[in-house]
């Protein structure tokens, strides 16, 4: 504790010094500065804390992790980071940076994941690997299967106790990249956002000023430090504030997501978050009796991002918790994408969320945002005002015409956090990072693919799906197509173009649905087979994709709605299947006929 | 004491709830990933069973286990094992 104050000014004291610094820089100035000051906890399953990283600490074992990947190779070399939740991650990620060698973090594979992995580290054209020695020859054997890709491995955690470097230099923040966040594009075509040193500063800014974050605000993340909001916010960010973060596993948290919250309590956190679904799990998993004597009381900013925000959820959260100190107007909804680093949005802090019930018809229909107070209304959530240091634009996607307050369509940023690309995409990145707003040249905005509003009486954004049927789960970008055609490669009876998938977003939880036409011969079938029929699709479903079907309808031959040129029409299929319009072959009935 | 069927309910309305699968479209012997239940949604199972049962379980129980009949089975036996000891 008496370090902890003895330390507080001198980390208050780097406040203005290093708004505009790499990330890099920073840790070295802090090393300097307050070396014995603790950077991260990491708790255990358990919630007992496991290990500690002090800034003087991270600042050495970086350097000699930077040491050793400078000896080989050349700048710009792509190097992959294979961790397991933990404080030996965050040394070898700044120690890529400190070498000049571009960070490629990534998920640990299961067989099952094994092939996304090796197409990324394909992509990218990979040679170098750093992971921990407890899991290289795992690593070594699950990813041997491919002999073009010879990969050379470095266990970093054997160097944790080797002196600090000489001369090494940090790199400054410009347009140089530092790492490549691999979230975005499909499992066949994965895409590489390419997020320079002046993304990750500028970033780390726009957080602090928006959520009024310094040196005194403790943070607790649980997300996995190869997503992008496990990373920038969980692992950069306390860089920047000078702070103590605790970090505990992804797997922790949902097994007992309450040690999250007693951990929220115990180290009197200041900024604590998640995805929706995070508040949903603790709120379902709480128990009386269970966090007596917490107290939630210093949580002043509870972020959620990275997944619809739910009106249901808040009100759910506040009411579980306020018992221990909980407030709802802690609950910050924010709005963030790879592609912009991760922040764009959200905020003011200390106010109650904005709600609005909108007229879902008219929205979709004349692309206008009305309020609609009956029990018809669709409620979105309000995730924010943008950073002061970006421009968000809300643009038409037909014809790129800027619209004004509360008008529809496609959310455009434009700033200094907009990543550099897509890695080695020189298409697709000009079409999604080289916009222009039509009548307004020279200045560059990227396209979101969100679809949303900005409010004409807050100027928060709101926002209100995806663009082309894009399916998100578990913040994956799933194709529809591709999820249709493994339904009809699952079973011979289930005819090409005879399948429309789609998100049912009515309820609190979002489910996939998959409607599929029968011709004469599998309407025929159907009784005896529907049960089978039914599990193949899913199993197969399951087995490519990861995700579940929750509803499977089989309708009438020749009422899969297609357009002119034979494409099939999701969206319409969506709307008759929401307003129960469907001929849909009754399985059931027939089944206990039989 | 938690008999084996009253587990096996347990499982089949969370995987349900979860998944959004319907429960009479869950059958005993498949593999629960066939439901799209992905290895978050099963440390998020342990965890439930650990709450409502009050035994601890390692976080890969459902890997060794993958069938609503294996899984609770498997708790069953452990519960039996800590309400004896």
């Amino acid at each position: 504790m008496d370090a902890r104050i003895e330390t507080d000014d001198l980390a208050a004291g780097l406040y203005d010094e290093v708004s505009a610094l790499s990330v890099t820089d920073i840790l070295q100035r802090r090393a300097e500065r307050h070396p014995q000051r603790v950077l991260f906890r990491f708790l255990d399953e358990h919630g007992r804390e496991e290990d500690v990283l002090t800034y003087g600490d991270a600042w050495r074992r970086s350097t000699a992790i930077a040491a050793v990947l400078a000896a080989h190779g050349g700048p710009g070399d792509r190097v992959a980071l294979f961790y397991p939740a933990g404080l030996d991650f965050i040394v070898a990620f700044f120690g890529c940076l400190l070498a000049g060698r571009v960070a490629v973090p990534l998920n640990l594979p299961s067989r099952r994941r094994v092939d996304r992995c090796l197409r990324i580290l394909r992509d990218c054209g990979c040679r170098r690997a750093l992971t921990v020695s407890s899991l290289e020859a795992g690593l070594r054997d699950i990813l041997s299967v491919d002999a073009d890709l010879p990969l050379a491995w470095l266990a970093t955690d054997a160097l944790r106790e080797e002196a600090e470097a000489a001369g090494i230099v940090p790199p400054p923040a410009d347009e140089r990249i530092a790492f490549l966040q691999y979230t975005s594009g499909s499992t066949s075509h994965p895409k590489g956002v390419m997020v320079s040193q002046l993304n990750i500063t500028t970033n780390l800014r726009m957080m602090r000023t928006a959520w009024e974050l310094d040196h005194t605000s403790n943070t607790v993340f649980w997300q996995p430090h190869h997503h992008d909001m496990g990373l920038i916010l969980g692992q950069l960010l306390p860089v920047m504030l000078g702070n103590e973060t605790v970090l505990m596993g992804p797997n922790t948290f949902v097994r007992q997501p309450l040690i999250w919250l007693d951990a929220i309590s115990r180290y009197r956190a200041v900024l604590a978050g998640g995805p929706n679904f995070a508040y949903e799990l603790a709120a379902q998993r709480w128990q009386p009796g269970r966090l007596d004597g917490c107290d939630l009381s210093s949580w002043r900013i509870a972020l959620n991002g990275a997944d619809v925000v739910r009106a249901a959820t808040l009100e759910r959260f506040a009411a579980t918790f306020g018992a221990l100190g909980y407030r709802p107007t802690t609950m910050l909804p924010c709005y963030g994408l790879a592609e912009a680093t991760l922040f764009v949005s959200g905020g003011p802090v200390y106010e109650m969320p904005r709600v609005r019930s909108i007229d879902a018809h008219a929205a979709e229909t004349e692309g206008r945002v009305r309020d609609d107070l009956g029990a018809s209304g669709r409620t979105v959530v309000g995730c924010g005002l943008p950073s002061d240091e970006i421009e968000v634009a809300i643009v038409d996607p037909a014809n790129g015409e800027r619209l004004g307050c509360d008008r529809l369509g496609e959310v455009w940023v434009s700033g200094d956090t907009n990543a550099l690309g897509y890695w080695q995409l020189p298409e697709q990145s000009a079409a999604t990072f080289g916009a222009e707003i039509a009548g307004e040249p020279g200045r560059r905005y990227m396209r979101t693919g969100d679809i949303g509003f900005i409010g004409a009486d807050d100027g928060q954004i709101y926002l209100c799906g995806r663009m082309k049927d894009l399916l998100i789960v578990d913040g994956r970008n799933l194709h529809p197509e591709d999820v249709e055609y493994t339904i009809v490669e699952s079973h011979p009876l289930i005819k090409p173009q005879s399948c429309a998938v789609f998100e049912d977003d009515r309820g609190e939880q979002r489910r996939l649905v998959a409607v599929i036409e029968a011709d004469r011969e599998l309407k025929r079938a159907l009784p005896e087979i529907a049960r089978a029929l039914r599990m193949q699709v899913r199993r197969a479903v399951s087995e490519e994709h990861g995700v579940a079907i929750a509803d499977i309808v089989f309708i009438a031959p020749a009422t899969l709605r297609k357009t002119t040129s034979g494409k099939v029409q999701r969206s319409l299929m969506k709307q008759l299947h929401q307003q129960s319009a469907l001929d849909v072959i009754d399985v059931a009935v027939a089944l206990d006929a039989a | 004491m938690s008999t084996e069927h009253d587990i096996a309910d347990f499982i089949t309305t969370f995987i349900a709830d979860r998944t959004g699968v319907p429960a009479h479209d869950i059958e005993p012997e498949e593999n629960l990933g066939s439901y799209g239940l992905g290895s978050m949604q099963a440390v998020d199972l342990v965890g439930s069973l650990e709450d409502r049962y009050g035994v601890s379980l390692p976080p890969a129980l459902v890997f060794q286990y993958p069938t609503v009949r294996e899984l609770s089975l498997a708790v069953a036996q452990r519960a039996a094992a800590t309400t004896g000891a």
